[in-house]
């Protein structure tokens, strides 16, 4: 998805707090390429390597961004364990998605961002045209 | 310090049912006596110029989702497909507002000639079901569609093949499963894939998460969040945040200005 709008939405992953670390209420059974569980981070710098591994193992693609690890963006939108949100060039916000992982759906994401495309075409005549 | 000749406590539990009653017979005299709202409203002194607001405001919170999940884990149910812990997504389209602006005929559905032919690439991502038609069943979401409970089996189905639990499914992890089905055998039977899809479970060890533990996850923010995040409409909170090579940082409004943008949150485990 990230590589069919690309160029006509910014897509950026944002790396909050973990939802199943294994020091966690409800731990979860992941582990490293090293094999060791993976606790919450209690400092930036290791969220960021939980991050990294998180990329190579799931090929993320898009650009992502690591919380602070206050977790300050990802408690202003509600955004633990994962959800999605569509922000439109005014700021506003045009989708929420449910909270996941059950509410995480990319296809209902995707329907609003291109309502929101035809919407707003009339404003940039290419944003429609074609199809990568 | 006011002294009470009698227990504290019992006083400020009768106070408070004193308040309680009050309020319910208001509200209740409320109700009996419609035309009470046409009439001189209440003086700003007298309770019952705001018993409306307070039960609105009740109300409100009830169905704030944080007390929805509070609520099911202070019961033991920990977070589940389809009970009601996942709302629907919302947003500012939907098939209405398509079929408002496309469905010329208003017949219910909107065919590819219906459809602007400049954006004729974004037809297919609309018709979910790929049934030449873009109609309201498309835009069905909730755990009950079609649609959503063939995800749900599918999920379901993948789980056990995805060994490493990435997303994908090379032939190695494929022919791996198949292995695990046959059990040497040259070919399997629905016996053996139901085995392999559904594993027998290992009794409870004891050690599944209690009530607690889920309420203190939710309240540490793994499990769900206080915050309820901004609603459809209202403005995105600004931010800036860097990148994991820690190169500069990125601003949300530095982003939108140019195009819109998706946000997409979560975390590895």
């Amino acid at each position: 998805m990230h590589r069919r709008y690309g160029d006509r939405a910014e897509f950026v992953s944002i790396y909050v707090r973990e939802a199943h670390p294994g020091d966690g209420a409800w731990p979860g059974k992941f582990k490293t390429e090293a094999g060791e569980a993976i606790n919450q981070p209690t400092k930036i710098d290791q969220r960021i390597d939980v991050a990294n591994q998180c990329c190579k193992a799931l090929e993320v693609s898009m650009p992502l961004l690591v919380d602070d690890i206050d977790d300050r963006v990802g408690r202003a939108y509600s955004g633990m364990p994962d959800r999605i949100y569509v922000i439109d060039r005014a700021g506003k916000v045009v989708y929420k998605g449910g909270r996941g992982p059950f509410g995480f759906k990319p296809g209902e994401m995707e329907q609003s961002l291109v309502m929101l495309l035809l919407d707003t075409a009339g404003d940039q005549p290419s944003v429609v045209a074609h199809e990568q | 310090m006011i002294h009470f000749n009698r227990d504290p406590s019992r006083w400020k539990l009768r106070m408070i049912a004193a308040v309680v009653c009050l309020t319910a017979s208001m509200a209740s005299a409320q109700e009996k006596s419609p035309t009470a709202g046409s009439a001189r409203p209440h003086r700003w002194y007298d309770p019952r110029r705001y018993v409306d607001r307070w039960v609105r405001a009740a109300d409100g919170v009830c169905r704030l989702e944080i007390v929805e999940m509070l609520r099911a884990l202070a019961q033991g149910q920990p977070p589940d497909e389809g009970k009601g812990w996942f709302h629907d997504g919302q947003s500012r389209y939907s098939w209405q507002w398509l079929a408002d602006r496309y469905d010329e005929d208003g017949d219910g559905k909107i065919p590819a000639d219906e459809f602007p032919a400049e954006a004729s690439n974004l037809f297919a991502r609309l018709d979910r079901d790929e049934n030449g038609n873009i109609d309201k069943d498309d835009f069905d979401w909730s755990s009950t569609s079609a649609y959503m409970k063939q995800a749900a089996q599918t999920r379901r189905l993948f789980g056990p093949v995805d060994r490493d639990r990435n997303g994908h499914v090379t032939q190695e992890e494929w022919r791996g499963f198949f292995e695990r089905a046959a059990l040497d055998a040259d070919s399997i039977t629905p016996a053996d894939l139901q085995a392999a899809l559904f594993p027998p479970q290992p009794a409870s060890s004891g050690d599944d998460p209690l009530p607690l533990d889920l309420i203190k996850g939710f309240v540490t923010g793994e499990l769900g969040s206080i915050s309820q995040g901004p609603k459809v409409g209202q403005s995105a909170p600004d931010f800036e945040l860097a990148g994991p090579m820690r190169e500069r940082r990125l601003r949300l409004s530095q982003l939108h200005d140019q195009k819109p943008v998706v946000l997409i949150f979560g975390s590895f485990t």
